[in-house]
């Protein structure tokens, strides 16, 4: 089982290694049509582009995705070239779920979904981040 | 094939995170201490079947890798760097050219070590 609380395949969330993220046809188009979908004007349609630079954020915060395959990390991240949820804030804090290419990770991850971060994943994304 | 499968649990994954609640914070999450090395991203895109072999012929006398090759293009072209025309592959004297172009680059500091 690769997931846990703390570590994936071993490897403290912390240290995992992240190097490029792909996304592949089907999760492009579940991306693109969040609004569609979910038949709500509060839903964010969100670029591949910008899940991927999320995933990627040096600052993300990383944790166990809870899905039942114990496949997904959750990456709490920003795009700094997304939209902005409120006015002032640079780019968009997004929770992207990835999966790994390899077991244990090599670095390369396949992103699954993201959407916009909630308010308590928002919170804990700022909370000491780096920049601030 | 692997990738049906692959694309096939992919799709029960998307299904399934979707159930899960959304503004979660798992505990044992934590701030990512290693930083990507060259950061990219993976983009998929389609080479008309009848062109592969010439990338992979392509890429081989340039000595590297057709998917190399493809960003090295990509890169150059947004850099504003202007890309060389391709090696001829039936064209030998192409490469006796390119070397004499290149002896000819070198020539001012071969002449004067200084220059």
């Amino acid at each position: 089982m690769a997931a846990s609380r703390d570590n994936y395949d071993g490897v403290p969330y912390e240290l995992l290694p992240r190097d490029s993220a792909e996304v592949t046809p089907v999760s492009a188009e579940h991306l693109r049509t969040r609004r569609e979908r979910k038949e709500s004007e509060h839903e964010f349609n969100i670029e591949p582009e910008w899940a991927v630079e999320a995933a990627l954020d040096p600052a993300a915060l990383l944790g166990d995705g809870g899905s039942t395959s114990r496949e997904s990390v959750l990456v709490i991240g920003r795009s700094t070239s997304a939209p902005p949820l409120q006015y002032g804030e640079v780019g968009r804090v997004l929770a992207v779920y990835v999966i790994p290419a390899t077991h244990p990770p090599d670095g390369r991850w396949f992103v699954v979904t993201a959407w916009t971060a909630g308010r308590r994943q928002w919170s804990a994304y700022w909370k000491e981040h780096p920049d601030g | 094939m692997v990738e049906d499968r692959f694309t096939r649990e992919l799709a029960d994954l998307i299904d399934e995170t979707e159930s899960l609640e959304r503004d979660v914070v798992p505990s044992g999450t934590s701030r990512s201490r290693r930083s990507p090395q060259d950061p990219a991203q993976v983009y998929s895109i389609r080479i008309p079947v009848d062109r592969i072999d010439q990338l992979r012929q392509a890429a081989e006398r340039e000595g590297t890798t057709a998917s190399a090759l493809i960003r090295k293009l990509v890169v150059d072209y947004l850099d504003g760097v202007p890309v060389p025309p391709p090696r001829s592959a039936t064209d030998p004297s192409q490469a006796i050219l390119d070397e004499l172009r290149e002896i000819k680059a070198r020539l001012p500091a071969l002449k004067d070590p200084a220059h």
